[in-house]
């Protein structure tokens, strides 16, 4: 458009739109709030079948005559898994965290053998340390093993003897100790898939490929089972961390 | 499940035999049933290797070929079906695909493509074993079949060579069909050599020549 004397005129309109966009991220915001409350409740109701399964399970084992070895391993290894889904129904973390993980998993074991179990977490490494939801379950199902190991191969006549859990580290790296008073098999040699048991074999399948390297060593009288964990099975407050942020599980060759 | 089922104890006493393990390797990105069939196959007394992935599956493979492949059907990057293809197209391996119960659509359309069968989810190792004895001695089968294809063609292609070398010598040499045909062996003894070279040698000595050979049909 132009004016008498030939000069270039320009015409437009503005609105303010600032409240519309206000309107629109309050909406996505709620629909991202009732989606994470939807996935809560869908773990929780996970978590309480599973439990209820437990819960009978457990019965039988009571009113079977005398304990039976594989019907507990199977209560342990349900109760791990719902322990999973009890977590990830809190949903306040970016994933699991793993103390609340250990918490829970530690008591059920020393209630269900009636063994000290005892757990021990530095300072600075509660709730500071939390699992990738996707690998959760497999890390708890590695855990539950490694831990239920300690305590059927304990040498429970020994005075003072405890399976300790200590978790050292922090979010990028951490380190899981599993203890207890005993000695490996002669000649054990965990890379040696024909000769060990099937829980090891277990532990070595479930065990995801990058991020978590299992080491088993004697110290002294007793063995101790090192578990390292790096990204992407750690993850931070912020998300998944990438690979690339840290390599450690690039050097690990135990599992 | 498999409807070959019923070469079950067939495939179980190789099983039992310490010389041969058949080989399996299962493929999915779930680690607890990894887990699961890795444990329950090796009880089984089959070798087993695992995968993550697909990409690690082919990996593996190129290391060592396992006699049966159990792949996931979903599966984050290169999905089963696309394994599937790639089994196929470049390897003789067969494979079994493992399901949930909602991809039987998405399924049956793989097996359309050349899977042996396919297993359901959830996991259950004692009815699992005889699908999985089966689908091994199936795929036995195809390869003794294809090993048989292989050997006729190749004799196919020798009786039409040496077809046609006899009709070369029956219109050069003006011969009747049967000593058209010991003139052939006779050279081939002859020289210590195979009949189908004598063979080659005479029809393309003829081309050379351009002379169209004339096919005998009947030489004995």
């Amino acid at each position: 458009m132009t004016n008498g004397g030939g000069g270039v005129l320009i015409c437009g309109i503005t609105e303010d739109i600032t409240e519309r966009k206000v309107r629109e991220q309050r909406r996505m915001e709620e629909a991202a709030r009732q989606r994470d409350a939807l996935v809560s409740e869908v773990h929780h109701r996970v978590k309480n079948s599973l439990q209820g399964v437990v819960g009978l399970l457990r019965r039988h084992a009571t009113r079977s005559h005398g304990p039976s070895p594989s019907l507990e391993m199977a209560i342990t290894q349900l109760q791990s898994v719902a322990i999973v889904h009890g977590l990830q129904g809190q949903g306040s973390a970016a994933g699991v965290i793993l103390q609340k993980m250990l918490d829970e998993m530690t008591q059920m074991h020393g209630r269900l053998s009636g063994r000290p179990v005892d757990l021990k977490v530095e300072e600075h490494a509660r709730d500071a340390i939390q699992l990738a939801e996707a690998d959760a379950t497999a890390v708890a199902l590695v855990l539950n093993e490694l831990i239920a190991n300690a305590v059927k191969h304990s040498a429970w006549e020994r005075e003072d003897a405890v399976v300790v859990v200590r978790v050292e580290g922090g979010p990028r790296h951490a380190q899981i100790h599993v203890r207890n008073p005993g000695r490996l098999p002669q000649g054990f040699d965990q890379s040696r898939r024909e000769r060990i048991g099937t829980g090891l074999r277990l532990v070595q399948t479930l065990a995801p490929r990058e991020g978590m390297c299992i080491a088993f060593g004697q110290d002294g009288e007793v063995v101790e089972v090192t578990i390292e964990m790096s990204a992407p099975v750690l993850v931070s407050s912020a998300g998944r961390e990438s690979n690339l942020e840290s390599k450690h599980a690039g050097n690990c060759t135990a599992h | 499940m498999l409807a070959t089922a019923q070469r079950t104890e067939e495939s179980n006493s190789e099983v039992s035999s310490p010389d041969h393990k058949p080989h399996v390797l299962v493929v999915d990105d779930d680690r607890v049933i990894l887990a699961t069939l890795e444990v329950g196959l090796h009880d089984a007394g089959y070798e087993v290797s695992v995968a993550g992935s697909a990409k690690e599956a082919v990996d593996l493979m190129a290391k060592s070929p396992p006699d049966l492949v159990i792949l996931d059907v979903r599966m984050p990057g290169m999905d089963g079906v696309e394994l599937a293809g790639y089994l196929r197209e470049r390897t003789n391996i067969p494979f079994l695909f493992l399901s949930a119960y909602g991809d039987v659509d998405l399924v049956r359309t793989a097996v359309a493509q050349g899977a042996l069968g396919y297993l359901l989810k959830p996991i259950d190792i004692p009815n699992l074993i005889p699908s999985v004895a089966a689908a091994l001695a199936r795929g036995r089968e195809i390869e003794r079949l294809r090993d048989a294809e292989t050997r006729l063609k190749t004799a196919l292609a020798t009786e039409q060579k040496t077809r046609t070398a006899v009709g070369v010598l029956m219109e050069r040499q003006r011969l009747d069909p049967q000593t058209a045909f010991e003139t052939l062996r006779r050279h081939a003894r002859s020289q210590r050599r195979k009949i189908t070279e004598v063979a080659d040698e005479v029809i393309n000595a003829a081309q050379a020549l351009n002379i169209p050979p004339v096919e005998c049909r009947k030489h004995d």
